[in-house]
């Protein structure tokens, strides 16, 4: 009894000391890491900037789940602080509600995102399909934090089932415009209207367009 | 009584290393609390979760259609290419018609009730075996393919990064002597080895996190995963996102218009990654590269689906 005891705390002690040995081996290889949840977005890649010249330096990273970027500590000054990590790109914007219901529409669309700046004006709203325009929303409010703007409810008349861009611009200190990024806009319960009957003797006599039927 | 000594030996060897271990880690806590002022505003817990969702919803949510219970064997096989097509679109990878005919099968057979949905835990174990298996039968060829397809993309050549977080940034010759290594001693290795215990280790982290995230963004389709498991679709879109490190958050042409923008900027900052594929995942993926195709072939997912078949049988437990 006691010898099967001894011997499982020696397993246990073996098993103890192989992750270690394990560990210390792993952290032989690889460069020690800062680990910074700071609030990151969860999927965006973020442009990292180390000290000039440093050996750990990693061009970029994309934030876990958890908001986290866990990049290479830098050689140079040995302090995470020194890297500096910028949004690389748009990052994501999404719309609230989503999907949009024609039957029951919300009386205002909600773009989240981040940087929404408001300082020189308002941003802009502007709904496309597969890049021609479709609506243009009135912004109604943003957050002061620049991280959502809220549009009232576009005109519907064209908006049919299916998949809509929704594009946000900021405007510049010049008074121009500059895109942010894009959200998804998928409206669903409105089919659009079944097109006219065919005309005898023409095989491909009509056209939708996204808003009507052209038959020639 | 010698046995004593060394014993008392280990104890203090251990102490030494657990010692080692947490001043380690208290040093990382240490540096990362400095950080540069000039970052961007953080996002509260709140504003991140809602990223997440939302954009899971608008990506895996929208562009694959999971089938329903009591689903056709065409309904089946509609959510399989619904999900392959998914995951061509954003990594490249291709799944063999065998692949696919199998998985829509079990699928079949899962949402009629002939099988049991598998857990969260035995699909950890399912995808580590399968992982060690898969890692034992590397050749030197595909190690070196392995090594230079995690490359770190930015200036420093030399280096791998093993997830895209940014975790594991290694030299490339360490990592290649190390894959040797762990190739060496993954067939003689018992179960409770230490090789194995971090493997399991780190692939439930893994698979865990993106339970959690695809439970929090659709409960319609991931709700009750963690208590009544998964479906094999929806077990094969756990282990692809874990493979690849991709979140599934954005629809396609969302993600494009990043991944355009991403490589824009970081060309302009002389980080342009390079060999790129033009997908964001996958084999010299964009925004991150990993050797998805060795863990894609047709054999490896056979083995999966083997496993998966194993621990799904009705009375298996």
């Amino acid at each position: 009894m006691k010898t099967s005891q001894t011997q499982s705390r020696t397993a246990r002690i073996n098993l103890l000391l192989g992750l270690g040995v394990l560990f210390l081996a792993i952290a032989g290889c690889i460069t020690p890491t800062c680990d910074v949840c700071r609030g990151y977005r969860p999927g965006a890649t973020y442009n990292l900037t180390y000290p000039p010249g440093d050996a750990n330096a990693v061009g970029s990273a994309v934030a876990d789940s958890q908001g986290c970027l866990h990049y290479p500590r830098p050689d140079s000054t040995g302090n995470c602080g020194s890297v500096k990590a910028t949004l690389a790109g748009l990052g994501f914007f999404f719309l609230s509600p989503s999907p949009f219901d024609f039957q029951a529409p919300a009386s205002t669309i909600t773009v989240m995102g981040d940087s929404i700046d408001a300082t020189y004006g308002p941003p802009k709203v502007v709904i496309m399909q597969s890049g021609a325009f479709v609506a243009q929303p009135t912004v109604t409010a943003v957050s002061g934090d620049g991280t959502w703007v809220q549009a009232s409810t576009p005109d519907l008349t064209y908006m049919y089932t299916g998949t809509y861009d929704v594009e946000v611009s900021a405007m510049d200190e010049y008074g121009s415009y500059y895109v942010l990024s894009y959200a998804t806009m998928e409206v669903v319960n409105n089919d659009p209207p079944p097109p006219p009957d065919p005309v005898e003797g023409d095989p491909d006599p009509c056209r939708f367009d996204g808003r009507d039927w052209y038959c020639y | 009584m010698n046995h004593l000594k060394k014993l008392r030996g280990q104890r203090s060897l251990t102490a030494m290393l657990v010692l080692a271990c947490l001043c380690l880690t208290g040093l990382v806590i240490w540096r990362a609390s400095a950080r540069p002022e000039d970052e961007p505003k953080p996002l509260s817990p709140g504003q991140m979760k809602t990223i997440l969702r939302s954009g899971v919803r608008e990506g895996l949510g929208r562009e694959v259609t999971f089938a329903k219970p009591n689903a056709s064997a065409k309904e089946a096989r509609d959510s399989v290419e619904s999900m392959a097509d998914f995951i061509h679109a954003r990594s490249g990878v291709e799944l063999s018609v065998k692949t696919k005919e199998r998985l829509a099968h079990l699928e079949h057979e899962t949402l009629n009730g002939k099988r049991e949905r598998i857990s969260v835990d035995s699909l950890v174990d399912a995808v580590t075996e399968t992982g060690l298996e898969r890692a034992a039968s590397m050749t030197d060829q595909e190690i070196e393919h392995a090594a230079d397809t995690l490359h770190e993309g930015g200036s420093n050549g030399g280096h791998v990064l093993l997830r895209a977080s940014g975790k594991g940034f290694m030299k490339r010759d360490a990592f290649i002597e190390n894959a040797k290594n762990i190739r060496n001693e993954i067939p003689q290795s018992r179960a409770d080895s230490a090789v194995r215990l971090m493997a399991t280790s780190v692939v439930a982290a893994e698979v865990k996190d993106r339970v959690q995230v695809f439970s929090d963004a659709l409960p319609e389709q991931f709700g009750d995963a963690s208590t009544k498991g998964l479906t094999p679709v929806q077990a094969s879109v756990v282990v692809y996102s874990v493979a690849s490190d991709d979140l599934l958050m954005g629809s396609r042409e969302n993600l494009q218009r990043q991944i355009n923008r991403e490589n824009k900027e970081l060309k302009g900052a002389g980080k342009a990654k390079v060999p790129r594929s033009g997908k964001a995942y996958g084999v010299d993926g964009d925004r991150y590269s990993t050797p998805l195709d060795l863990v894609t072939d047709e054999r490896t997912m056979g083995s999966l689906f083997d496993r998966i078949d194993e621990r799904t049988r009705r009375g298996a437990k």
